[in-house]
């Protein structure tokens, strides 16, 4: 008690360069922690953004093959893969089944692009509530030649609610189909790289694009445990593939190439066909890996500063307690003298760099907490790939309470390593000696 | 037998490549309750004597026996342990703690862990705190216990410096050149509060002086030249 409250008053007593070393920390924490805070924040918006946007966290996707050789986007063996995933056992939350197609929305002389989600309302449950009705009624969408319209795409078209649009979009075969869909709804859908989905029941879309009633182009498995996304991944393609019916696996690379996997290769002439669904199975990491690896990269480098910063910090201290230990001798030599222990006077060196980390990284967090307050508060209203790094225009930045101990913890050892030697010093100091050369 | 025995003791400190001869052969002895002066010009050994008696430097030749011990037969904890449990330190320079007040600096040894054998062993924290403020009224700095070493004179300060070497009950206080910062009217106050609490209190006191006229209230006196003794005598007591 007394060695602390003595290390604590020697902490202040030369207060401009115990401010300055305790800055120096501060800044350090500072730094890492903001930097660990904002990668974090990265990461989980693009899961977030991605998993949002794809529906889910596991993506079952098959080809079937044409009599004319071309291959096409759809699962034309939908009781066979409901059926392996019901005996799977997997825990899941939803099984979404979907078609989606990319076409044109005409009214009167306007017409606008956007890709349209067909959904089995009766299925999924999750939807409705994510998305935000304006006008309309979104339950409507269970009937046939429905669909629910972004209020951007609404308003540019400048059509209403029980208004008939024209829907033009190409069939999984290449040919161009034409359709008269009701419009039933005027939607917001946040949480998609801020571009919003239109919606049409699931067997208007099939039809659209020419599949049976009851076939789909993909399933999403939400799973109630995210992490065992790979887990449940290797399964189905373990058991898919003992069935003679997984996609051979090709080597792709580039950023895009998870999503593009995901959302099927198009039409493409084969050699030699096959019979029925090929599945593929890929999952939320594969598709977000690409921008995964630059947002690590980013940490790393984040990291790497940090330990520089705190390398340069330590030499400092470690000068500053050598200059400590001289200005101080005969106060070394008086206590000796009066029954201090030679471990004592160690102790005091190591319990001043205790404080003054400690005081350091408390500075640096108080800070840190700050600037992650202001950075939650600010909104981003782009429309640029910077909204893969948003989540509802917001960063979605909090301290993450891992690093911070894991930095702090750093600091902490780093900064009694610093004083090591002083201390030691101070301590084999031969109180005579001190006592004649300190005045 | 003496508290302090000192047997044809030697030192010499190296200095470059020649050595420095700094006491030549000193044998002295000292009892329990006495009030000695070893007195002697600048650079005669008083200091390297002290040091002796206070254990934080040790013969190269000779033995300095401290309460019926060989000094050099311990190691530097056990050393620091007797130095901790029988003796006290006031110095030239008063040496106080800057950034402990006064009544921290004066229990400050106090709180540095006591042995089983030291008489404030079993004191409460009240008693303690009793003898601290004891201590302060008698060195006349009762009003000054808040105070930090910096706001005092050169004279409170060293009356701070004594109170703090009575603090743990010493048997023996070593005092080397305790007036030597201070003008001659305060030196002799000083002089004067050591030999009160000598004869109150019972402790030794070893001070060490180059002013020959502080030799008349010592009942022990010890002249020091060349690092040899001059004349060792005792003045009558009453
Ligand atoms: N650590 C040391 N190294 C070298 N010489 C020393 C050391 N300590 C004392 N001396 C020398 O020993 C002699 C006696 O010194 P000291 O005991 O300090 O004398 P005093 O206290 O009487 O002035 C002096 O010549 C001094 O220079
Ligand atoms: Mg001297």
């Amino acid at each position: 008690m007394t060695w602390l409250r003595l290390a604590f008053r020697n902490v202040f007593r030369q207060k401009k360069r115990s401010i300055l070393l305790a800055s120096a920390i501060a800044f350090g924490m500072l730094a890492i922690t903001l930097l660990n805070s904002l990668t974090l924040a990265m990461g989980t918006a693009v899961k977030t953004n991605f998993s949002a946007a794809l529906g889910g966290h596991v993506y079952i996707s098959g080809e079937v093959v044409s009599p004319r050789y071309y291959t096409s986007n759809r699962i034309n063996e939908p009781e066979f893969i409901q059926q392996l995933i019901a005996d799977s056992g997997f825990d899941l939350v939803e099984v979404k089944y979907r078609s989606n197609v990319r076409g044109q929305v005409i009214f009167g002389s306007q017409s606008d692009s956007i890709s349209i989600q067909g959904i089995d309302l009766n299925n999924e449950t999750k939807l409705a509530k994510r998305i935000e009705v304006r006008r309309g009624n979104f339950s409507q969408l269970r009937q046939s030649n429905t669909i629910a319209l972004p209020v951007k795409q609404a308003r540019a078209l400048g059509a209403n609610i029980g208004d008939t649009v024209l829907v033009k979009a190409n069939t999984t075969s290449g040919q161009q189909n034409l359709l008269q869909w009701q419009l039933v709804a005027i939607i917001v859908d946040q949480g998609s790289f801020g571009r919003s989905n239109a919606y049409a029941s699931l067997s208007s879309v099939n039809q659209l694009i020419n599949i049976e009633t009851n076939e789909f182009q993909k399933i999403n498995l939400v799973l109630s445990d995210m992490n065992q996304m790979q887990q449940v991944t290797d399964t189905l393609k373990r058991q898919l593939a003992t069935l003679n019916k997984a996609k051979p696996e090709v080597e792709e690379s580039g950023l895009f190439s998870g999503m593009r996997r995901m959302g099927g290769t198009g039409s493409t002439y084969v050699d030699n066909p096959w019979q029925g669904t090929q599945f593929e199975v890929t999952n939320l990491d594969d598709v977000t890996q690409q921008v995964m690896s630059l947002v690590n990269t980013l940490d790393w480098i984040a990291k790497a500063i940090f330990v520089i910063m705190l390398l340069i910090t330590l030499v400092g201290i470690s000068n500053s307690y050598r200059m400590v230990l001289l200005e101080r001798i005969a106060e070394i030599g008086n206590m000796r003298a009066m029954g201090a222990q030679a471990n004592n006077v160690f102790r005091l060196f190591i319990y001043e760099a205790g404080m003054l980390a400690i005081l350091g990284t408390s500075a640096g967090l108080v800070v840190a907490q700050i600037a992650i307050t202001v950075i939650q508060e600010l909104t981003f209203t782009g429309r640029g790939p910077q909204t893969m790094f948003t989540v509802a225009g917001s960063i979605p930045a909090s301290l993450d309470l891992v690093s911070v101990a894991l930095s702090s913890a750093l600091i902490l050892i780093m900064c009694l390593l610093a004083a090591y030697i002083p201390a030691r010093n101070a301590a084999k100091l031969d109180p005579a000696e001190a006592l004649r050369t300190g005045t | 037998m003496s508290f302090i025995d000192f047997q044809q003791v030697h030192k010499t400190y190296p200095l470059g490549k020649t050595e420095v001869h700094a006491l030549r052969g000193i044998s002295l002895q000292v009892d329990e309750g006495d009030f000695v002066t070893i007195s002697g010009p600048s650079g005669s050994g008083k200091s390297t004597i002290l040091n002796m008696i206070g254990c934080i430097d040790t013969p190269s030749q000779g033995d300095v026996i401290i309460d019926g011990v060989a000094t050099s037969s311990l190691n530097d904890q056990q050393i620091t342990h007797l130095r901790h449990q029988k003796l006290g330190f006031i110095f030239q320079n008063f040496n106080l703690i800057p950034v402990l007040s006064v009544y921290e600096n004066v229990e400050f040894p106090l709180l540095l862990g006591a042995g089983k054998n030291d008489p404030y062993a079993s004191w409460s924290a009240q008693e303690k705190r009793q003898w601290v403020q004891h201590l302060l009224q008698e060195v006349g700095l009762g009003d000054y216990a808040t105070r930090k070493p910096a706001e005092l004179s050169g004279g409170q300060r060293q009356r701070v410096a004594i109170a703090r070497a009575l603090a743990t009950k010493p048997v023996l206080v070593l005092a080397d050149e305790p007036t030597a910062n201070l003008d001659s009217k305060t030196g002799d106050q000083i002089i004067t509060l050591m030999r009160d609490m000598n004869q109150s209190l019972g402790t030794t006191f070893v001070f060490s002086s180059h002013d020959p006229q502080v030799l008349d209230v010592a009942d022990h006196v010890v002249k020091i030249i060349d690092g040899q003794v001059d004349a060792d005598y005792r003045t009558c007591t009453l």
